[in-house]
């Protein structure tokens, strides 16, 4: 294997949020880790910008530091509004109507977000917090499971 | 065309609930009884019902309209504060559409059928329809509302509709006494929510007497895709069970229709 490589390998691997790097390449494996633990609090998986695939490389992230990181980033400042009920996720009233929310809309308590429908029972979905849009999970007219998260709020 | 206003001296005389309707909301007209009891967050009494000579904007699934001549017909909402469990609201939804039918059965000697999931019909046309509406904060249910309509006294209806409707009017060829109806709905309905607390087996069993649509060729349309197959039973829970090729599939939402 190319030293060069295994230098900008360690370089990538500095200037990333990850704590370990494994490469392997024409039957050469090369592990690569940071000395010290990466604190998980100020690191949210969702923040995370994807890198570069660099050919018969893989890049791997931490499962150790994802784990820990996710619940403590999503609690602090993400909120997830799960499906209550299995059944089939709207965005709007009516097919031809706007959508409630977008991302990047602000909500308060009590804004309504989206309509699950099962069984023609039409359950509209309020939210629980303050806070911006910042992803919808779900495609309009999908299916949704019980527990299913739906959009993600930044509070 | 008579139209005859809704007498609530009548109708209390011929209601015998402990809770459905003791609270009562008359509208002379509004845009929809469902919308304003949604909306109506100073209305807490569990039971309330709102009725209305004339909806503007009354609606379905998806909102598509439900439209009702002014004093003719039957156009009302219950408000539902106390039912926390959102897996009993497929029951009370399913529960609802068998009692208008045995309302009218009983009332006015019609064979009704019903339609999955809560469609009543009268000679493959539809004489009611019912819209189940909730509103939900995390894993509670803050608020539900059942809204029926029912076709009492309408001669004849205009324009182009997915199901054909029809009327206690048209069926008979007499006027349908809408207090009567009313006050039996609400009878049976507070029946009916004990029913499906103690035994929804039972609920299912005569809702399934009256689906006469089981065993046949259906479509099932969800949103712009369409699916085919034998409507083969519905599921402890509610669900309608499609054979295709074989195999089960549960649905739990869609428009169904015969092939």
């Amino acid at each position: 294997m190319d030293i060069n490589l295994v230098k900008k390998l360690v370089k990538v691997l500095e200037e990333s949020k990850l704590s370990e790097l494994e490469v392997e390449q024409e039957g050469l494996k090369v592990k690569l880790s940071k000395g010290t633990a990466f604190k998980g609090e100020t690191f949210a998986p969702h923040h995370f910008v994807p890198q570069p695939q660099f050919h018969g490389i893989e890049l791997k992230e931490s499962n150790e530091v994802k784990d820990k990181a996710e619940p403590a980033a999503q609690a602090k400042d993400l909120h997830e509004v799960k499906s209550p009920i299995v059944g089939s996720f709207y965005r709007a009233p009516s097919p031809d109507a706007e959508p409630y929310v977008r991302v990047g809309d602000r909500v308060s308590t009590g804004t309504v977000l989206c309509i699950v429908e099962a069984m023609k029972l039409m359950n509209e979905i309020i939210s629980e917090v303050d806070g911006e849009i910042v992803k919808i999970l779900v495609e309009n007219g999908q299916p949704v499971e019980y527990n299913q998260p739906l959009f993600l709020v930044k509070i | 065309m008579e139209e005859k206003l809704f007498s609530l001296e009548k109708f209390d005389l011929l209601l015998d609930t402990e809770w459905i309707a003791r609270n009562f909301i008359y509208l002379d007209e509004v845009d929809s009884t469902n919308s304003f009891l949604l909306k109506s967050k100073d209305i807490k009494i569990n039971g309330s019902v709102a009725l209305s000579e004339k909806q503007n904007e009354g609606r379905g699934r998806l909102d598509r309209t439900w439209l009702s001549a002014r004093g003719l017909n039957l156009t009302f909402s219950v408000l539902f504060t106390k039912l926390k469990k959102i897996e009993k609201l497929n029951f009370l939804n399913m529960g609802s559409s068998l009692v208008v039918a045995q309302t009218l059965e009983n009332l006015y000697a019609l064979k009704t059928e019903l339609k999955w999931p809560n469609d009543v019909l009268i000679n493959k046309k539809k004489i009611s329809g019912i819209l189940l509406e909730s509103v939900s904060s995390g894993s509670k249910i803050t608020r539900v509302v059942l809204g029926i309509g029912i076709n009492v006294n309408q001669p004849i209806f205009h324009g182009d509709f997915r199901i054909e409707p029809t009327s206690i009017k048209i069926e008979t060829g007499n006027y349908g006494d809408k207090e009567r109806i009313l006050a039996e709905v609400l009878n049976r309905l507070e029946l009916m929510i004990d029913k499906i607390d103690e035994n929804p087996d039972s609920m299912l069993d005569d809702w399934r007497e009256r689906c006469r649509m089981i065993g046949d060729e259906v479509e099932v349309r969800q949103n712009d895709k369409s699916k085919y197959g034998i409507f083969d039973d519905i599921d402890k829970d509610g669900n309608l069970l499609l054979k295709v090729k074989g195999k089960i599939e549960k649905i739990n939402f869609g428009d169904i229709s015969l092939t």
